[in-house]
């Protein structure tokens, strides 16, 4: 970092008004990574310009490029030749990911640079995806190229922010740093809820003070900044994580003045869409570097243009993480062909996304259902979840977990008497409690299945009630 | 040649009391067991004495080797003598390491395979009823060397699996890489 980088990072970490930094992140770019980022910038460009995207081909030479590598797919790839057979290589699951990651990473990758994103993510299993600091490093110039398609021009400056990630959560981490692929900008995330504020007032100064180009979050996060009455202006709004209804497209467009970029990116995958400026219902595919092919659910077969089924991802460019048809567990239609918007890559459109789920408190508040995932994740006892809010105050917290967090014991109560429960559950049911306010109660099931799938993790039947009734 | 199993039963059937191995003379069993295949002169069969090969398992397997080879009926076919030296000298030893007690050979109908399926393939011969790629392939399944590579690089391969979790774990507490925005 250059002596101007860090002055000007310094003065932003310790502006009067910013939030209780509890966190120290950077971009951990080395002078090769750099190097990888500007030619991949480079190509990425030149595919953009000259609509060359990875077809089948490409697909094959990356599959054939890793094969003898990871002996995850040695052993996928076993008696099939991915020309003659590509449509009868075994698909990539979540499961896979989850259980066969040591198989997966190619054989002769040094370790030492490899980072893992946590996660806070909706779905109820959560992937430890091995990432590289030059992929992530990827991010900018594909954020970058998506931004100047809505005539915003990043500025490479130490004095300027690129960005600032909204979130609103009980807790999470936030942090300043700069980004040495964008030339030093600086890039802030931080955490709408007032308990990281001195002032509830700070967050509109610290916004209005580091003025960032771009305000990046998910739907919950711009909602609840709209609710709070921000009123800055950016040059763009980058909405990634969850489903953006077309809706709220339509609030946070006329609330913030700007355009509004969609962007499907999965921690496993990296950056894989963005909504065409054109139609925005529609995304076009990001990086040249990954095939897309959409599958149907009931035979496995793939599906021709414009019928439904999953999408599944191979390739990509983060090398502890090949991806061989990947089975992101999305649903989606993909086309080819020209578009008005000048990006004629195939357009995907998405079908039940992410949808935003929030839980209430008996007292009107609400609770980001990222905060439930924290509590949930960090529980070594618990594979997979399912938080579902049925009643105002009632909860039903589903998991699939260890036999320890089953196994009935007995359990001495205050008055002396000796009764069965378990305590593992016993604390989770307080933890949940706690965070989901006075009166509320959980349920704990430990039936529910740990088979790989990605399962909606967050429901709210209680508001859907309401909404019906209203 | 015949077909492998005829060679395999010679290996198993071999009459293993009749033989002293300490003090039998290999250089006197090969000179034997040559002179049914070459003619000419023998004298010396290898520039080196195989009499003063110590090691048992190695010896016994000599003499094992020879039988095959004495053997007339077997339709053994003329060889090159320089193949069978680098086999004896330099691959017997090593298969003596990983396949002993010699007993091993004879009491093990795939360790009997084995011994005669790398000599064969030392001296490019070829049992009846086998192609070269079916040859190569069962020598390959039952190759004890080759065996014992994917066992280590099995084990190779268990160290490194364990290796990334651990690194996984400590990484995921340790300093991620910063991105614009979440997935």
């Amino acid at each position: 970092m250059s002596e101007v980088w860090a002055v000007e990072l310094e003065k932003l970490i310790h502006s009067q008004y910013a939030p209780f930094w509890n966190a120290s992140i950077g971009d951990r770019i080395e002078r090769e990574d750099f190097d990888f980022v500007q030619d991949f910038k480079n190509t990425f460009y030149q595919s953009k310009k000259k609509h060359t995207y990875m077809d089948r081909t490409g697909a094959i030479q990356f599959i054939r490029k890793n094969q003898f590598r990871s002996s995850f797919f040695r052993t996928q790839l076993e008696g099939l030749s991915p020309d003659d057979d590509f449509e009868a290589i075994p698909f990539t699951t979540r499961e896979d990911l989850q259980l066969r990651i040591t198989e997966i990473i190619p054989n002769d990758m040094d370790l030492s640079r490899m980072v893992v994103n946590p996660t806070s993510g909706t779905t109820g299993l959560p992937i430890l995806a091995p990432n590289h600091p030059r992929a992530v490093g990827c991010y900018v110039p594909l954020i970058e190229w998506t931004v100047e398609q809505n005539g915003v021009v990043p500025k490479h400056s130490p004095q300027s922010t690129f960005a600032v990630q909204l979130c609103y959560q009980e807790k999470t981490i936030v942090y300043a740093t700069t980004h040495s692929l964008a030339g030093g900008a600086k890039f802030a995330k931080i955490n709408l809820h007032p308990l990281t504020w001195k002032n509830p007032s700070d967050i509109k100064n610290f916004i209005n003070e580091c003025s960032p180009q771009i305000l990046t979050g998910d739907p919950y996060a711009f909602e609840m900044a709209m609710n709070m009455g921000l009123d800055y202006k950016p040059e763009v709004i980058h909405s990634t994580a969850l489903e953006l209804t077309e809706n709220l497209r339509d609030k946070l467009k006329e609330h913030f003045q700007c355009p509004i970029i969609n962007f499907y990116s999965l921690n496993e995958t990296g950056p894989i869409a963005y909504s065409c400026s054109a139609n925005p219902s529609w995304m076009h595919i990001l990086p040249h570097d990954i095939y897309l092919e959409i599958v149907s659910n009931e035979t496995g077969e793939v599906e021709s243009t414009g019928n439904v089924g999953e999408i599944v991802v191979t390739g990509g460019r983060n090398p502890y993480l090949p991806l061989l048809r990947y089975k992101t567990g999305d649903r989606g239609e993909l086309h080819y062909g020209r578009c008005t918007c000048g990006d004629h890559f195939p357009r995907l459109r998405l079908l039940s996304g992410r949808k935003p789920v929030y839980f209430m408190k008996s007292n009107g508040e609400t609770v980001n259902p990222i905060d439930v995932a924290r509590i949930l994740r960090r529980n070594p006892h618990i594979y997979q979840f399912q938080m579902e809010q049925f009643a105002k105050k009632k909860f039903i917290c589903r998991v699939s977990t260890s036999n320890e967090f089953t196994k009935l014991t007995e359990i001495n109560e205050e008055s002396g008497s000796i009764t069965q429960g378990n305590t593992l559950q016993i604390q989770l049911r307080s933890e949940l409690e706690s965070l989901l306010g006075f009166g509320s109660e959980v349920q704990i099931d430990t039936k529910f299945p740990l088979d790989g799938k990605k399962q909606i993790a967050f429901i709210n039947s209680y508001l859907d009630t309401l909404e019906k009734t209203q | 040649m015949l077909e492998i199993r005829y060679y395999v039963k010679q290996i198993l059937n071999f009459p293993i009391l009749s033989v002293d191995f300490k003090t039998v003379s290999l250089d006197a069993l090969w000179f034997d067991a040559l002179m049914t295949k070459r003619k000419g002169i023998l004298s010396p069969v290898f520039d080196r004495s195989l009499n003063k090969i110590t090691n048992p398992d190695t010896r016994a397997t000599h003499v094992l080797l020879t039988y095959v080879i004495f053997d007339p009926d077997s339709k053994i076919p003329e060889f090159d003598l320089k193949k069978l030296t680098i086999f004896l000298f330099e691959t017997v030893p090593e298969l003596c390491k990983l396949v002993h007690p010699y007993t091993e050979w004879t009491k093990d109908a795939e360790r009997a395979e084995e011994l005669i399926r790398s000599l064969f393939q030392a001296l490019d011969l070829l049992p009846a009823n086998e192609t070269k790629v079916y040859f190569e392939d069962r020598y390959r399944s039952i190759d004890s060397r080759e065996r014992l590579r994917i066992l280590d690089q099995t084990k190779k391969a268990q160290e490194r699996a364990k290796e990334i979790l651990r690194q996984m774990k400590q990484k995921e507490e340790e300093e991620a890489a910063s991105k614009y925005n979440r997935e």
